[in-house]
């Protein structure tokens, strides 16, 4: 019996040793491919844009190791946001909102959109998620706040597939409620639960989604 | 040339061997006929192209022999490993049984033996052995003579070992538990190490699992070894259902594993491995629990071999010396001083003792012993010091064989448990075939969930494994033949425990049954002008040349009372009348009525008094003196004290109670009054006794015959149980179905009432084991869930649910142990 949990526990160390363990962090990073192709270049900052279909939401990432979420704020403005008491996490800009997060130091210029988010994910693996029930990988901008997009945006219209949005803005409702904004009537947005797996366990949080369809 | 062995009968002496042999010899091809009379065996060598055995028999047969092929057939017991269930049990005993010289087996899963009567000149034991093992099962090192005891120690042995490994499993299992089911608990906070959250890190998170399942299963990997082997031969048994269940799991996490290395990262909770190695791990414990309960209900047996001391003193060139037991050989001379145990079987050579013979009778009061008397081994010696000689020792001990026969019994089938191995041998078929349909059936109705229905499909094979089915009746025959010997009641097998809750007519023989069996002279009556102490002197002389035991009773009665014995001259014994001697040259007739007509002796004086003592039961001698009625010696046979209270009990019991003896209608009246029996066979003789049982059976009785095992062999024999009286000798051992070690008839009320208490604990165990696999099955394949939207089984409560049942059953058939006799329980009371 000892030669076979010996035999057993060899062919697993073989099996991890094969195999790169943070599945998660490699294919989000292949994944973003699709969304990094439709990505526009800024001169000024070196980095890269992605626009929702909406012209006005628009994720961004450089290869400084920044990440940018940006949403219109008339939305918002409308139904209720004063500005002046948002969070400072939350930056206002010209009818924007922006929420931006530097996880590091690390410039490297020479570095590609999606290798920029390689870069992130094999760094700190811990910010990049995955969401199970919409097969979306996310990017944890600080605060609660989410930029997702869907694994694979090609089966969005296959029958019995869980993803049904290529393309997710996701808040944290909390400053924005502590703001004046009446989550409930936040035209685009919408107020829900969604599943979010922390500590291992799946809990149900409350979020503001937006979420679009890049690929029929 | 071919040598053949044929059996004889109808042999009376020598001259008949002559010329059975000189008949064979005159046959053509004939080399060599010997005919032995003692074992009435004829060997012959002959020439097979000149003669046929057929004909050999029918020369023997034409000068008025019977001559029959003898065929040599044993009886072994082969330690099986590897049986789970009572499908398992079935399918050896399949295996076994079509062997052609194969007579009987039976196979008992509790004791995991089996037992085969099997023709030597037709099979070997490496032939069964191999059918075993082609079964799917371990054939252990058979023996036709296991050393008594040697099942228990194996039994602990493999505890031990169980134990280990079920710590192993638990070892891995429990985090793998942890690590499955902390994050489905949202109620409390554990902890859990985010490298390995199943969302974050999922192929770390499966690969963990992975490596913590597959100690589990290959700790367990007997389930598979010969759960697929007995599937593939079309016999799936219990563990056949644990590894169709487990390994779809393993197999369906494992395809799980690699679509998370393929991205389909929400394949993370369809992962099984945790249901595996915890459907395992708990199975293990199931199983190990059982074999601990299974060794608690052979303790008898332990408790038996615990009272064999280990040294024994003997005396070589005058001198004592301890050696080991095992050292002891037949004819030494060994000493037993007070406050230590016998350790061997043998008869006083000097000294006087009191033993506490307890672990042979039950009977807690010392018994005397000195020159003569039989000692047996683990008898305690409480006072006084013996010299004795070894006449038994090993396993011939009187301790060992009531050990061998207790685990005989133990290893017995009864007729109930057929039931329970019908039901298995198709039970496990059926339970495959329902959880296969089950699960094609949720499959299609939950729109193509093959996590649903592979659950559906698990639980339904872990929850239906049929151990509680095969345990429920072997677990309680071992307790209650153990529970048995512990009050000195050798119940010889399953069958005889079955069969005595159902008895509702007892016969009991009389002489040394119901009454000691060694007759006492009771009156002496001397006619007017001879002196009492001279007739009984001459009676007792004349009667020490007989071995009757009436005249050993004259005899012992004038040796008691110290009168003074004398030569005789001549002796004869008159057959069916009594005896003649000449002593000193005067005649003494002792004898009947009819002896006394013979002589001419006048006995009207005391024929009245002859009558009223017969009336009373007793055997009145008349003795005459030179051909003249000197007077009367009455003798009668001593009522034990028990046998009224236990008679009296049986009829308490609703039990009908008849005596057979073959005494006079008088005699057999009186002692029939005094014990309480109203139903009275009188005059029968001891080959009729039988034919006695026999029209009290065709009266719809289902009758026990209690006797002294001896006489009464095939009135025993007849009896649907027989009962012998005896103190355990060889011979009252062999004759019966239920051996009563202390000579009290208390016991067979005992007996009766065991069998009750054991086939009513049996009955409970086959419907707990039938309930639970009824009331199981459809809980897991779903139908709660299907018809009111109830709860689903889970596989891993399956898993805990079906060792639970097989641990309930061992459990309940332990309570047996807590069994005393009505007659123990009055006297705690009082």
């Amino acid at each position: 019996m000892n030669k076979k949990l010996l035999l057993a526990a060899a062919a697993l160390l073989v099996l991890a040793s094969c195999a790169n363990l943070d599945v998660i962090g490699n294919r989000a990073a292949e994944s973003f491919a699709m969304l990094a192709g439709s990505a526009e270049t800024e001169e000024e900052s070196g980095g890269w844009r992605i626009y929702a279909p909406d012209g006005e939401s628009s994720f961004f990432i450089s290869p400084a190791e920044e990440i940018e979420m940006k949403v219109s704020a008339v939305p918002f403005i409308i139904a209720g946001l004063d500005i002046i008491t948002l969070d400072k996490a939350y930056k206002y800009d010209e009818g924007s909102l922006i929420i931006k997060r530097a996880f590091g130091s690390g410039i490297s210029r020479d570095r590609s959109i999606q290798s920029s988010l390689r870069h992130i994910a094999d760094k700190y693996p811990e910010e990049i998620g995955y969401h199970s029930t919409m097969d979306h990988f996310s990017i944890s901008l600080g605060e609660g706040s989410h930029f997702n997009w869907a694994q694979d945006m090609s089966v969005n219209n296959e029958t019995n597939s869980k993803q049904d949005r290529d393309m997710v803005f996701s808040l944290n409702p909390e400053p924005f409620i502590s703001a004046g904004v009446d989550p409930d009537n936040i035209e685009g947005w919408s107020y829900r639960q969604v599943d979010m797996h922390i500590g291992g366990k799946t809990i149900k949080v409350w979020k503001l989604i937006k979420a679009f369809d890049i690929i029929d | 040339m071919k040598s053949q062995v044929l059996g004889i009968k109808g042999m009376s002496c020598a001259a008949c061997a002559a010329r059975i042999e000189k008949t064979v010899r005159k046959l053509p091809g004939i080399h060599e006929a010997s005919v032995n009379l003692a074992t009435e065996k004829l060997f012959v060598e002959f020439d097979d192209s000149e003669l046929v055995v057929p004909q050999i028999m029918e020369s023997i047969d034409k000068i008025g022999y019977e001559a029959f092929e003898q065929v040599a057939k044993a009886t072994i017991t082969i330690p099986i490993g590897g049986m789970t269930c009572a499908a398992c049990s079935t399918r050896v005993e399949k295996a076994i049984s079509k062997l052609d010289g194969v007579e009987s087996s039976s196979v008992n899963l509790a004791t995991e033996k089996a037992t085969i009567t099997y023709r030597v000149d037709d099979i070997k034991v490496s032939e069964i052995k191999g059918a075993i093992e082609k079964a799917g099962y371990e054939a252990l090192a058979a023996s036709s003579a296991a050393a008594p005891g040697e099942t228990a120690k194996k039994q602990q042995r493999e505890q031990l070992m169980l134990w280990a490994k079920l710590a192993l499993a638990a070892m891995f299992s429990l985090p793998l538990l942890y690590i499955a089911m902390a994050p489905m608990i949202s109620f409390i906070d554990l902890p859990f190490p985010a490298w390995l959250e199943p969302m974050r890190y999922p192929l770390v998170f499966s690969l963990v699992e992975l490596a913590l399942a597959l100690p589990a299963v290959v700790i367990g990997y007997k389930f598979y070894t010969i759960g697929f082997k007995a599937l593939f031969q079309l016999s799936p048994n219990m563990d056949s259902l644990i590894a169709i269940g487990t390994s779809s799991a393993m197999a369906y996490s494992i395809y799980n594993t690699f679509q998370i290395a393929n991205g389909r990262f929400m394949a993370v909770d369809a992962l099984y491995y945790e249901s595996a190695a915890i459907i395992i791990t708990l199975i293990m414990l199931g199983k190990t629990l059982e074999a601990s309960s299974k060794g608690k209900t052979g303790d008898a047996i332990k408790k038996l071999m615990g009272l064999a001391p280990k040294t024994a003193i003997v005396i070589a060139d005058g001198i004592e010396k301890e050696i080991p037991i095992e050292e002891v050989e037949i004819g030494d001379l060994v000493v037993a001083k007070p406050g230590s145990k016998i350790p061997v079987d043998g008869v006083v050579t000097a000294g006087h003792a009191s033993l506490d013979e307890s672990m042979l009778t039950g009977e807690s009061m010392p018994v005397d012993k000195s020159i003569g008397d039989h000692v047996y081994a683990a008898s305690m010696n409480t006072t006084g010091s013996i010299r004795f000689v070894a006449e038994k020792i090993g396993s011939d001990t009187a301790l060992s064989q009531i050990i061998k026969l207790v685990e005989d019994a133990q290893g017995s089938k009864a007729p109930i448990a057929k039931l329970a191995d019908t039901v298995s041998g198709y039970f496990v078929p059926v339970v495959c075939a329902i959880a296969l349909l089950s699960a094609i059936a949720w499959f299609f109705a939950t729109g193509g969930n093959a996590e649903f229905a592979l659950t559906i499909f698990i639980s339904v094979l872990v929850i239906a494994c049929p151990c509680a089915l095969g345990l429920a009746t072997p677990t309680a025959i071992m307790v209650g033949t153990g529970k048995g010997a512990e009050y000195g009641i050798l119940i010889k097998g399953g069958q005889a425990l079955e069969t005595a809750h159902k008895i509702n007519a007892v016969i009991f023989d009389k002489t040394g049954t119901i009454t000691q069996g060694k007759p006492e002279v009771t009156d002496v009556i001397a006619i007017e002008g001879i002196q009492e102490g001279i007739m009984v002197s001459l009676a007792a002389s004349a009667e020490k040349n007989s071995e009757h035991s009436l005249a050993q009773a004259i005899v012992s009665h004038a040796e008691k009372e110290g009168y003074a014995l004398f030569e005789t001259s001549s002796f004869s014994s008159l057959i069916g009348k009594g005896i003649r001697a000449e002593i000193n040259e005067i005649s003494v007739d002792i004898g009947n009525r009819a002896l006394m007509e013979d002589i001419g002796a006048d006995i009207s004086s005391l024929a009245e008094q002859a009558d009223l003592l017969a009336e009373e039961g007793k055997t009145a001698m008349y003795i005459a003196l030179d051909q003249i009625a000197a007077g009367l010696i009455a003798v009668a046979d001593v009522i034990k004290p028990s046998s009224i209270a236990a008679i009296n009990k049986l009829r308490s019991m609703g039990i009908k109670v008849a005596m057979i003896t073959g005494d006079n209608a008088k005699t057999a009246a009186a002692i029939a009054s005094a014990v309480g029996i109203d139903r009275v066979l009188s005059e029968v003789l001891p080959q009729d006794k039988a034919e006695e049982v026999k029209k009290l059976q065709a009266e719809g009785l289902i009758t026990a015959m209690v006797g002294d095992g001896i006489n009464d062999a095939p009135a025993l024999a007849q009896a649907d149980i027989g009962i012998a009286v005896g103190s355990g000798t060889d011979i009252a051992m062999e004759s019966a179905d239920i051996v009563l070690m202390k000579s009290d008839l208390g016991d067979v009320a005992t007996a009766i009432e065991l069998s009750k208490k054991t086939i009513r604990n049996i009955k409970q165990n086959l419907v707990w084991a039938f309930g639970y696999n009824i009331l199981g099955i459809p809980i897991a394949a779903g139908l709660l869930h299907a018809a009111f939207n109830g709860p689903l089984l889970n596989p891993m409560f399956a898993a805990a649910a079906m060792s639970l049942s097989s641990v309930s059953v061992v459990t309940n058939a332990l309570r047996l142990r807590r069994f005393k006799p009505e007659a123990v329980r009055e006297g705690a009371a009082a």
